[in-house]
């Protein structure tokens, strides 16, 4: 395997020490490392940080507690830690179960729940190693899946020229929730979080660092459910998965891995909302799901809007 | 006749039960510690590295190359271009991918995505070979690419791969490698027996190997003494140091098949510039660290034998400093030779009774695709045609071999089945056999030649069926929905045996201090044949189990070695030889038993007395370390005691050479031929998601007749690998290429979806023990089949499940929408 390239690494004592170091340039956050490390080491990026900066330095960064009517994870909670936790199963269904199945139960245990919702887009033209593709994500004119192989790619369009989905598990959970990520600059609603920023995923500055998750604790007869299509269960990332909040006449629906960002599915709600939970209101919900999903050139992406209509209606059955 | 060498006809030693699960495993410590050392771990002191590049292009070729900034990086130390007159040579033959041509050592064309070619760099650490290859300018020629085997069939194709050996005298511009035609009985005259003609046409994508153990050879100069630590045992003396053996391509002798001469019908014309000897032979030594994921064994590492001899030249330049030559991509630059199109017509009667087939083949491998279900049928009249261009996947090889000829054998019985509303079990049956001969000929057969009469696919359907509850379970497709909404369905495959005949090995026997020790070089790759070899060796001999080891690593005098590649070679093969062996030294120990040992050294010391004075041999026994009285077993000595006092003028070594199979017979007359009679059958039951296309596997039944049992432990952890690699091939394995580009999208172990434990239902592994192999006891590998068979069992389980063929493989979740009209 490829020897991975120099670099510093840093044990930051706080998250200001941590900015401070990121607002330098050069340097990039390390927290369970499962996705920076394989970036470096296959050098899917044209730039690489000299600098890795550990936030697991830093104390209290890892905690899931109830309090002021929310659920709090710090940001370096293992994934593994939010599957297993009782207050997140009991009351947060949709996140536990959306970390439960991420990856595998080794990664699961030293990713964590910042990582994965800041991860890098799996697009392999993207990820092909040695920068083999310098395609409109790294800053380059094209997108390669666009007119290349895109079976796995978005239904829903491009954003800025890209066709690449979000990758994460526990997104489309936090969506769902309502959740807010809270950072050393600000707190931002969860579906405003992530976009097509070069390279990476979210709006985050280059200075920002995620601290925690707040999760409003869903009102009673609030139920959610998480629900996930992958080729192998063992450990593969998502071709759809899908989160939904249904309760009280409130819906929350949000699919991901289909779109650059998780994607919300309003005209979803707007069937489900206030009715009876069923196979033939789920089933119409997921039609109204899919209303502005289309295939891209060659088609080899329109199994996806079958499993996008089946992941929603089967996302909604689970909050019955 | 007594002198006949029939190895199926020995007696299984008196209280011979298969080898026990907590028996204990030579590899144990070193593999539970992760003391184990793979040739990849190697490292010795003052050692270099060597890296080669991987092409980032499908098609191209180097114009122009600097290595300048390279040279400048302090710690590089040398630097192998493709043009280095070192290494001139080679790059006219490369290394084994097919019979058909090979992949070049270090040409300066790229013929796939991860090529390894045009240069190699050689410096004091990995870190630094890395660097150094990103500091070289290369100056590309794009070549046109073709992924579509049968667009590179055209006349008016773009030549691809132009630098490739073609080993084929018979080829065809542009790119056609092969074509061929294969007709056995009076084909059309079946079809015209047929109560009905069936057509249908299934593609399988390309796929590749399990390997996860990069490329590895360690090379060290002493003087004119050659150390090396190699990924795999092929013959590499002869690669290195008889280059007569290689003097076209070194295709055959990687395999360790004999020279290239074998089976070529049309050779090839002979090279102008022969490949030069590397060393001499008694100057080598060879090591064979452990090895990782190696299914499908030395075929997919031909191309090493090239590498190997890539790192003896630039150890040679590295002034006897030893040297770690890496490639980085472990597997994905090879392609899987079932890679194909079958275009598949058979002829069938009502009773399931097939009468012909014929199919033709655009794709890979040089074998028949007909010759599983020739060996296994009693189907008379068959056709195969096939052709086979070049394209720029990367090389078609075998590994997990035998898909190419059981998909189709299988999918036979499916569509026979599902034409006259059958269970494919019942159209299996109707059609066993070999070689065309129904089972009342194979029974007269096995009469006359000492076999049982036993009905080895019988067996194994039976088996499989009681265990999965098939007869109960079995109904029309697409007849019947689950609680869940899923749709239930159930699928069958059954294929014989490859590894059923004995063969004819080096491996040595030494006896000391009562211990034994088994040599002869191979590869561990941790399929446990070792421990096979070690039980029958205890067996036989009555030396303790735990008394017995295998000396298999290394060696020095390039003499002793077993055959190489898996579990089931390695016992049908190694057996046969390691038996006669423990015989041998059976007796040996019975004689110095009965008589005095050699006078002493000192002549004032007292002359020695025999063990059992006055005894006969065959009075004697050995069992568990100690010689015994048969009438009086209270009068025992250890094996230690006895034979040690043997040991200064006759040491015990034992390397006895048998011969090959002789004295069939039928009807009484001399009969050459062997049949291949066992059986394996495997069942699965699966839950179709007609919403997703998802296929679930719930529960899967693996029965293999072993013929004999040597070792539970290890044939059943190869039912288990075996049906994971094959359950991945049918189902989610597929290299991805780009349309445009032609570079791979999937190669790495995140997106090339092999099957994992994790992914599919416990296993239930049956072990049937017919006797009908011909190796020692009638024992039959267990290896191939697995892997192979199964790389095709969804599609008859997803067609009982909906009714509907899904006809490409892998039956991947997006291929059943489509086969359902859900997109």
């Amino acid at each position: 395997m490829k020897t991975i390239k120099r670099f510093e690494h840093i044990n930051a004592k706080t998250i200001d020490e941590a900015a401070s170091i990121l607002k330098a340039g050069n340097a990039s956050i390390l927290a369970g490392g499962t996705d920076i490390l394989g970036a470096m080491r296959f050098e899917i990026l044209p730039d690489y940080p000299e600098i890795l900066v550990n936030l697991k330095s830093i104390p209290d960064m890892e905690y899931i507690r109830e309090e002021g009517g929310m659920l709090k994870i710090g940001a370096l909670t293992r994934l593994e830690d939010i599957a297993k936790s009782n207050v997140v199963q009991a009351k947060y269904t949709a996140l536990a179960e959306a970390a439960h199945r991420t990856a595998s139960p080794h990664i699961r245990e030293m990713g964590t729940i910042s990582g994965n919702i800041c991860q890098f887009t799996r697009c392999w033209y993207f990820r092909l190693p040695d920068n083999r593709f310098d395609c409109v994500r790294k800053g380059g004119k094209k997108c390669y899946a666009m007119t290349g192989e895109n079976r796995y790619h978005s239904i829903f369009g491009a954003v800025k020229g890209c066709v690449a989905v979000n990758p994460s598990d526990t997104a489309p959970a936090l969506v769902a929730l309502n959740a807010k990520i809270k950072t050393n600059k600000r707190t931002i609603d969860a579906e405003q979080f992530w976009d097509m920023v070069k390279p990476g995923s979210t709006i985050l500055e280059a200075d920002e660092i995620v601290t925690e998750i707040q999760v409003p604790t869903p009102a009673k007869g609030l139920k959610s459910s998480f629900i996930k299509f992958a080729i192998r269960k063992s450990i593969d990332f998502p071709i759809v998965n899908c989160a939904a909040m249904i309760g009280k006449g409130e819906a929350r629906i949000c699919l991901n891995a289909v779109h650059n960002k998780p994607y919300r599915c309003i005209n979803a709600e707007d069937v489900i909302r206030g009715k009876s939970i069923n196979e033939s209101s789920a089933d119409a919900a997921g039609a109204a799901a899919i209303e502005k999903a289309k295939t891209l050139p060659g088609d080899r992406n329109k199994w996806k809007i079958q499993l996008a209509r089946t992941m929603v209606k089967r996302a909604i059955l689970g909050c019955a | 006749m007594s002198n006949d060498y029939k190895p199926w006809t020995w007696k299984v030693p008196e209280d011979f039960k298969p080898l026990d699960y907590n028996a204990s495993r030579q590899d144990g410590h070193d593999k539970v510690s992760g003391q184990a050392v793979f040739t990849r771990d190697v490292t010795l002191p003052g050692m270099l590295y060597a890296k080669i590049l991987k092409s980032p292009y499908a098609s191209a070729r180097i114009i122009k190359m600097d290595t300048t900034k390279a040279e400048a990086l302090t710690g590089v130390r040398d630097i192998i271009r493709f043009d280095d007159p070192d290494i001139r040579l080679e790059n006219t033959t490369g290394g084994y991918c097919s019979s058909e041509y090979n992949i070049l050592t270090l040409p300066p064309t790229a013929d796939f995505y991860q090529h390894p070619m045009g240069v190699v760099v050689v410096a004091d650490s990995e870190e630094i070979c890395d660097l150094a290859l990103s500091l070289i300018d290369i100056e590309w020629e794009e070549m046109p690419f073709i992924l579509d085997m049968e667009e590179s069939l055209k006349p008016d194709s773009p030549k691809i791969m132009p630098d490739v050996l073609r080993l084929n005298a018979a080829v065809k511009e542009p790119n056609t490698l092969l074509t061929k035609k294969t007709d056995i009985g009076e084909v059309d005259k079946g079809f015209a027996e047929a109560d009905r003609v069936i057509e249908y046409t299934f593609t399988r994508g390309p796929n590749t190997v399990a390997g996860i153990e990069g490329m590895a050879c360690v090379a060290h100069w002493r003087g004119d003494f050659l150390d090396i630590w190699q990924h795999h045992a092929s013959h590499v003396e002869q690669i290195l140091s008889n280059p007569s053996l290689v003097n076209v391509g070194l295709s055959f002798v990687s395999l360790g098949y004999g020279t290239i001469d074998a089976d070529v019908k049309s050779p090839p014309k002979e090279r102008k510039d022969p490949l030069l000897p590397l060393c001499e032979p008694n100057r080598i030594n060879v090591t064979v660290p452990y090895q990782g994921a190696w299914y499908g064994g030395i075929s997919w590492l031909g191309y090493s034998t090239a590498f190997i001899r890539m790192a003896t030249i630039i150890a040679k330049r590295a002034q006897n400093r030893p040297v770690k030559l890496l490639f980085d991509e472990s597997h994905f630059y090879l392609t899987g030779d079932d890679a194909a199109i079958y275009k598949c017509r058979i002829g069938a009667k009502k009773d399931g009774t097939i009468t012909a087939l014929d199919w033709h083949v655009v794709g890979p491998v040089g074998e028949l695709h007909i010759d599983k279900t020739h060996e296994s049928t009693c189907i008379h009249n068959m056709r195969n045609t096939q052709e086979w261009a070049l394209i720029n996947h990367g090389p078609h090889v075998c590994f997990r071999h035998g898909t190419q000829c059981c998909v189709p054998h299988n999918m036979m019985f499916d569509r026979v089945a599902a034409e006259f509303g059958l269970d494919p079990t019942v159209v299996a049956l109707k059609n066993d056999g070999c070689q065309g001969h129904d089972w009342a000929w194979i029974t007269k057969y096995q009469e006359e030649n000492g076999f049982p009469k036993r009905h080895s696919l019988k067996e194994v359907i039976d088996l499989g069926k009681e265990a999965i509850q098939w007869d109960k379970k079995w109904h029309a497709p697409g007849a019947k929905r689950l609680s869940n909404g899923r749709m239930h369905g159930l699928g069958f495959v059954y294929i014989n045996e490859w590894s059923w005949m004995p063969g004819r090995q080096f491996a040595c026997l030494i006896l000391r201090d009562g211990k034994l020790t088994i040599i002869g070089m191979r590869a561990d790759f941790g399929v446990d044949t070792e421990s096979a070899f070690r039980y029958c060796v205890a067996a036989e001999s009555g030396i303790r189990y735990d008394d017995i080891v295998l000396q298999q690593q290394r060696s020095d005098a390039n003499t002793y070695r077993f055959w190489v590649p898996g579990g089931a070679m390695g016992i049908t093969r190694n057996t046969p030889q390691l038996i006669v062996a423990a015989r041998q030294l059976k007796q040996k120990m019975l004689e110095y038993s009965v008589r005095p040992p050699a006078p002493p050294m000192f002549p004032r010391a007292k002359p020695g007395q025999a063990a059992f004075p006055g005894k006969k041999t065959n009075e004697l026994d050995v069992k568990d370390g100690f010689i015994f009285e048969k009438a009086n077993p209270t009068n025992r000595k250890s094996v230690k005691d006895v034979a040690g006092s043997f040991w200064g003028d006759d040491p015990s070594i034992i390397h006895p050479v048998v011969p090959e199979v002789s004295g069939l017979t039928l009807d009484g007359k001399p009969h050459p031929r062997m049949y291949i009679m066992s059986r394996q059958a495997h069942f699965m039951e699966v839950e179709v998601d007609t919403e997703t296309g998802e296929v679930i596997i719930s529960n899967l039944v693996c029965v293999n007749d072993v013929g004999h049992l040597f070792n539970r432990r290890g044939a059943e952890a190869q039912q288990y690998g075996g049906a994971i690699m094959g359950l991945g091939r049918s189902a989610t394995e597929e290299k991805i290429y780009c349309p445009k580009t032609g570079v791979g999208l999937n190669f790495d172990n995140i997106n090339y979806h092999i099957g994992t434990m994790n992914d599919y239902p416990e296993i239930k592994c049956i072990l049937n023990e017919s006797h009908l192999g011909y190796s020692s006891y009638g024992a039959c590998g267990i290896g191939e089949d697995s892997g192979a068979a199964l790389s095709g069992i969804t599609a008859g389980a997803i067609y009982n499940a909906t009714g509907k063929w899904v006809e490409e493989f892998p039956s991947t979740p997006e291929r059943v929408l489509k086969a359902l009209g859900k997109i």
